[in-house]
């Protein structure tokens, strides 16, 4: 069975994919040269200055609903679609080519199973440190209404918001790739 | 009293969409209109006379607060109806690549 | 308060995600790794089976004690009807996995096949697990939709229409349990399974109870493809790809829908006789009308597919028998054999349904095509595809010494004790028409003459795929010896006293 390795720009400039069989050396098939769609090009200069203003601002306002989740309504997954709009906005007015759109979908795909793997391995250090009960909340609860308090939940909103903001992030890449790679 | 009349309006709404639209994106919003007055019914039903919404301030403790349950529960479905939305739209966008057409009376392959 | 009983439902959601992590760089991790954890699973569910025996077990999350003895936290119950599905759920989950190290050839996508199989387990086990209503609905859509992406796995027009609509009438049947889920909670402000009952027991409003009996019985049976909410289960279990729909029709429909209604309308609600008789009637329905559709196919897998309906069908009338008995409250002692009955058919459909659709994956595997009109004489090149066939043909039809004949035995025996002679004879006509649909199964495919004009390179399937059909073969032919009374006594007895009984369920677990 053939698998795909990877997609990679040589040197003249054209894409070109990398295929391999077992026990035999790798091919390297370079893809039809792409005259640039309409979709996916960047907007004019105007839309990509006015987001590189707001969408920091936007991100920032993201992680302070996620940090202040025990004190504020919001919490883990309100700020995570927050974030998970930002970095949509970027992408839409910057624009992107195909290789650029499937390095920044793998590169998503790690943090989001990273993320989900360490809100497991804090629900379960629950057996290992302090009582041994599942989900437990064991760090010192400080004082109601301080940043730094009610134990283990500020860790465990940073978390699923970590991961909600790639898993939005990725259906949106994961349609537009599907759009472009059938254009081809 | 008229609060659950209107949730029950849009269930009405939302299920006139789906069996009567011919449109998949129509079918899909129109699922996720009920499921949007299926939130609205858990909001409301945690609702106590004279309640104030459930944040703790540490300045002025003692207050009535509304039920804070119903409101996680609704936390909850709202991702889940997003996941379930998401995944009706990636089928979507996938069978207008197969079919040509958005039309449902077109995609009639399986019978019997 | 045992620790192994939350890892049941841990391990699997973990294991996913890490194999989308490591599955990245290293090219066949993970098939083995999904062996090695779903080995685990299933040794540390038949350790419960051992050791369970009559004592509901409970385990609080979080540790949330209660306050004035109300319950506060979500509770995970495992009780002797919750061991035996955890146990069918992890051993046919690891013969899928196992079948599926050869078949997912044919797939590019082997890391996404595995992350969504063990969110479909992980879910499913969460469903069986729980003690709180809520805690169901969030792991029936954590397997649901799983289910939906690998029915649609292999990106064809005939799998994205079958996903489609699957979708649109099980996001129905989720916006259904939902709405009932909140008149629960409007009525008896609080979630947990055993506190409902305490709660229910004085309330006087009948019409709020039989509407919200009768949401929850539409929600689930539209999970549980019971007769009027059956029309995606022929399109969605026929596309998909072969061990998902061993998977399907083998074990969710039993955990997310068959499992579900018979813990809420035993344990929960007080047994009412109007519902008990409906039950009863869509039961029968189910029974009747799927084996009459399943006459006329010619599609291997939408003719199993029809007849998992009736099985099932089988299922709901024997459990509605027991249910109208308790309900009027005479002759306990038949109540109990109509729901042993039921529940052995149960475990029963599992390793048979489960096999046949292994072999219809084993069929396509080979020859390429589904139609029964195109094949024959397999039974010389595939000798162990045709054995464990003939062997799971004879079983759903109830031949001795088979296990399908001594679950629908129970059955129809218990049926005429009750004097519902017009359900008893139903049920024998069925099993005979089935009996003539898998008769015209074996023949077209096994042993009819080959045409000559194929060419002849037809041979068994790789090993992987024939190791978990002969082991669920003999899995078939070992569970006929339930039939024994000690060996009864040890497994399904536990169940059956849990659901007669109508206080013993809360009791226990409100005292812990």
């Amino acid at each position: 069975m053939r698998r795909l390795l990877r997609f990679a720009r040589n040197d003249k400039g054209n894409n070109e994919a990398l295929i391999k069989k077992r026990n035999q050396p790798t091919l390297k098939f370079r893809l039809a040269k792409r005259e640039t769609t309409n979709d996916m090009k960047g907007m004019t200069i105007i839309v990509k200055k006015t987001t590189q203003l707001i969408a920091g601002m936007i991100f920032i306002y993201g992680v302070y609903v996620i940090v202040h989740g025990h004190l504020t309504p919001g919490g883990g997954f309100a700020g995570g679609v927050v974030i998970a709009g930002s970095l949509i906005l970027i992408t839409l007015a910057n624009g992107g080519d195909f290789l650029k759109l499937i390095k920044e979908e793998s590169g998503t795909t790690i943090v989001e199973s990273l993320a989900t793997i360490l809100v497991i391995t804090i629900a379960v250090s629950g057996f290992l440190f302090g009582t041994k009960i599942f989900f437990n909340n064991f760090l010192p609860k400080g004082i109601v209404g301080h940043l730094i308090s009610a134990g283990v939940l500020p860790l465990y909103n940073i978390f699923v918001g970590t991961e909600v903001a790639a898993s939005i992030f990725i259906i949106f890449l994961s349609l537009v790739i599907f759009k472009e790679e059938s254009k081809e | 009293m008229t609060a659950y009349i209107m949730c029950f309006i849009l269930f009405l709404v939302g299920l006139y969409g789906v069996i009567t639209r011919r449109n998949l994106v129509k079918i899909a919003v129109s699922l996720s209109i009920m499921e949007i007055s299926t939130f609205l019914f858990f909001a409301l039903i945690g609702y106590i006379d004279g309640g104030v919404a459930p944040i703790v301030d540490p300045a002025d403790p003692v207050k009535i607060y509304v039920d804070p349950l119903p409101q996680a529960l609704v936390l909850t479905a709202i991702v889940i109806g997003l996941a379930t939305t998401a995944m009706l739209m990636a089928v979507i966008i996938r069978l207008y690549r197969k079919y040509g057409t958005f039309d449902i009376r077109e995609i009639k392959k399986l019978r019997g | 308060m045992n620790p192994l009983i939350p890892l049941l439902v841990v391990i699997p959601l973990a294991a996913a995600f890490l194999i989308m992590i490591v599955g990245r760089f290293i090219e066949e991790f993970n098939k083995y790794f999904a062996l090695l954890v779903l080995l685990l699973l299933t040794f540390i569910s038949f350790y419960f089976l051992c050791t369970t025996g009559g004592k509901i077990t409970v385990y609080k999350v979080g540790g949330w004690e209660p306050i004035n003895s109300i319950p506060i936290g979500i509770y995970m119950v495992l009780d002797g009807f919750s061991v035996i599905l955890v146990c069918i759920i992890n051993l046919i989950g690891l013969l899928s996995a196992f079948y599926s190290i050869s078949y997912i050839r044919r797939y590019t996508a082997g890391n996404y096949f595995y992350a969504l199989f063990f969110l479909l387990i992980g879910g499913m086990n969460g469903v069986v697990l729980s003690g709180d209503l809520f805690n169901i609905f969030v792991f029936l859509e954590i397997s649901v939709i799983s289910s939906y992406a690998l029915v649609a796995f292999g990106v064809e027009s005939n799998e994205l229409e079958a996903s489609f609509k699957y979708q649109v009438l099980g996001g129905i049947a989720s916006f259904l349990i939902l709405f009932g889920i909140g008149f629960i909670y409007w009525k008896a402000k609080t979630l947990n399974i055993a506190d409902i009952k305490s709660a229910f027991g004085s309330s006087s409003d009948k019409t709020t109870y039989l509407f919200i009996q009768i949401l929850i019985l539409s929600g689930f049976g539209l999970k549980a493809a019971i007769i009027p909410f059956h029309a995606w289960l022929p399109d969605a279990h026929s596309s998909a790809p072969s061990p998902i729909s061993a998977m399907l029709s083998g074990v969710f429909i039993k955990a997310v829908g068959i499992y579900v209604i018979v813990r809420l309308f035993f344990n929960m609600f007080i047994i009412s006789e109007p519902m008990a008789i409906l039950i009863t009637i869509l039961g029968t329905l189910s029974m009747v009308i799927g084996v009459f559709l399943a006459i006329g196919q010619w599609d291997i897998k939408r003719l199993l597919a029809y007849h998992s309906i009736s099985q099932m069908g089988y299922v709901v009338m024997s459990v509605g028998i027991g249910m109208i008995l308790l309900s009027r409250g005479v002759k306990a002692d038949i109540a109990s054999l109509a729901i042993c009955g039921g529940l052995f058919h149960l475990i029963n459909h599992a390793a048979f349904k489960g096999l046949l659709f292994l072999n219809a994956g084993a069929i396509e595997y080979t020859l390429g095509t589904r139609n029964l009109k195109g094949m024959g004489g397999l039974a010389k090149s595939m000798p162990f595809t045709s054995a464990t066939s003939f062997i799971a043909s004879m079983s759903i039809s109830g031949i001795p010494p088979f296990n399908g004949f001594f679950s629908k035995l129970i059955i129809i025996i218990a049926a005429v004790m009750a004097k519902f002679y017009l359900l008893a004879i139903l049920a024998v006509i069925v099993s005979i028409i089935t009996l003539a649909s898998f008769l015209k199964f074996q023949r077209y495919a096994f042993y009819n003459k080959a045409d000559d004009t194929k060419d002849q390179n037809i041979k068994e399937v790789p090993f992987p795929m024939v190791f978990s059909m002969v082991i669920l073969s003999v899995i078939c032919v070992l569970l006929s010896l339930l039939v024994f009374p000690e060996i009864r006594h040890a497994i399904l007895t536990p169940a059956i006293d849990i659901l007669t009984d109508p206080a013993k369920y809360s009791r226990s677990i409100l005292v812990q």
